[in-house]
């Protein structure tokens, strides 16, 4: 489904998106991120590249 | 302006990994499902207003909101994020909930046209944060082949004017006495130095007018100063030792082991008979 101009506006009627009233419950910690990334490229690591 | 298609997962990849640092890959799951982006023209700056106190202990405590949305704004809401002290994550090279109603150059399709990186924190940047975020926007600016008008903050081209701050703090003292986007043209008229790890050849030389060392005295001097001290040194010695005069050398000032009054240079010519090998063969 390609959206128009306009409707690729709609969904953020009110301006733009803010975390500011993100609950603690939204907010991840760093495993949660490992565990949800496809792929890290670290240039500092021997093996700079981990899958998962 | 200049225009590149959309670009591919890869190419915002790459783009991210030109920086040097960590790069997350985490393509979120509603990526491609309303449809293409549209050519890309510039790059978006945003903060995720999330302030660095909030779970203190994450490099980007805002990853699945900016992945997957939330109610009411079910998408990806950023092509990129960059984390307080680690990493650069990339979400999606698709239409992402960014911009809401907007007008930059012209340009009234935010989402549509323009990348989103939504940097951690409320603009209390780290200095992970300042050293990495103008050079992801200069690597995709290079990318897209646009001028450095072309990434605004989201407080520039969000309508009505006024309505986002983000990004603010990038004016004044940036990072090293510089705002924001002068370290963006920077980058963009030095593009090898857009990897942070860069290193030039005339870095790698010791630099003779600038780089100190300690001398014995505990002193901090550069290695010209310890030359040229060292070399007036040598020259007092050579004059001293050339003011000795033949007298001295030749003259009876020694007494030797015999207890007798020798020259310096019968000494010398005794101890130099007595080291020199004999031209004799031995005897049994």
């Amino acid at each position: 489904m390609d959206l128009t101009p306009a409707q690729r506006v709609q969904p953020d009627p009110e301006g733009g998106w803010t975390a500011a009233d993100l609950t603690e419950d939204e907010l991840v910690d760093d495993h949660f991120i490992s565990s949800n990334a496809v792929r890290i490229y670290d240039p500092l690591l021997p093996q700079n590249e981990k899958l998962y | 302006m200049a225009t590149t298609g959309p670009l591919t997962w890869d190419r915002l990849v790459a783009i991210a990994r030109r920086v040097g640092v960590k790069v997350v890959e985490a393509p979120s799951s509603h990526r491609g499902k309303l449809g293409s982006m549209g050519s890309v023209v510039g790059v978006t700056c945003h903060h995720t207003g999330t302030a660095n106190s909030a779970k203190s202990t994450s490099d980007y405590p805002d990853f699945n909101v900016v992945k997957e949305g939330r109610t009411g704004l079910v998408n990806s809401l950023s092509a990129y994020g960059i984390g307080r002290n680690e990493a650069i994550y990339v979400f999606s090279e698709f239409l992402s909930w960014h911009a809401g109603a907007w007008n930059w150059k012209g340009v009234t399709d935010g989402n549509g046209h323009f990348l989103g990186i939504e940097c951690a924190g409320v603009s209390d940047f780290t200095d992970f944060q300042r050293k990495v975020y103008p050079r992801l926007v200069a690597a995709i600016l290079l990318e897209i082949k646009a001028p450095v008008e072309m990434a605004p903050r989201h407080a520039d081209g969000a309508v009505p004017k006024g309505r986002k701050t983000d990004i603010s703090n990038h004016t004044g003292n940036f990072w090293q006495g510089h705002d924001f986007y002068w370290w963006v043209s920077y980058y963009l008229a030095n593009p090898a130095e857009i990897n942070i790890n860069y290193v030039s050849e005339d870095d790698t030389d010791m630099d003779l007018n600038r780089d100190t060392f300690k001398n014995v005295n505990g002193d901090s001097i550069t290695l010209p100063t310890y030359l040229n001290a060292l070399e007036a040194k040598v020259d007092k010695l050579t004059k001293l030792l050339a003011a000795v005069p033949d007298a001295v050398v030749n003259g009876p000032v020694l007494v030797n082991g015999f207890g007798d009054t020798v020259s310096v240079g019968a000494v010398l010519n005794a101890v130099e008979t007595k080291v020199t090998p004999s031209k004799e063969a031995p005897t049994v």
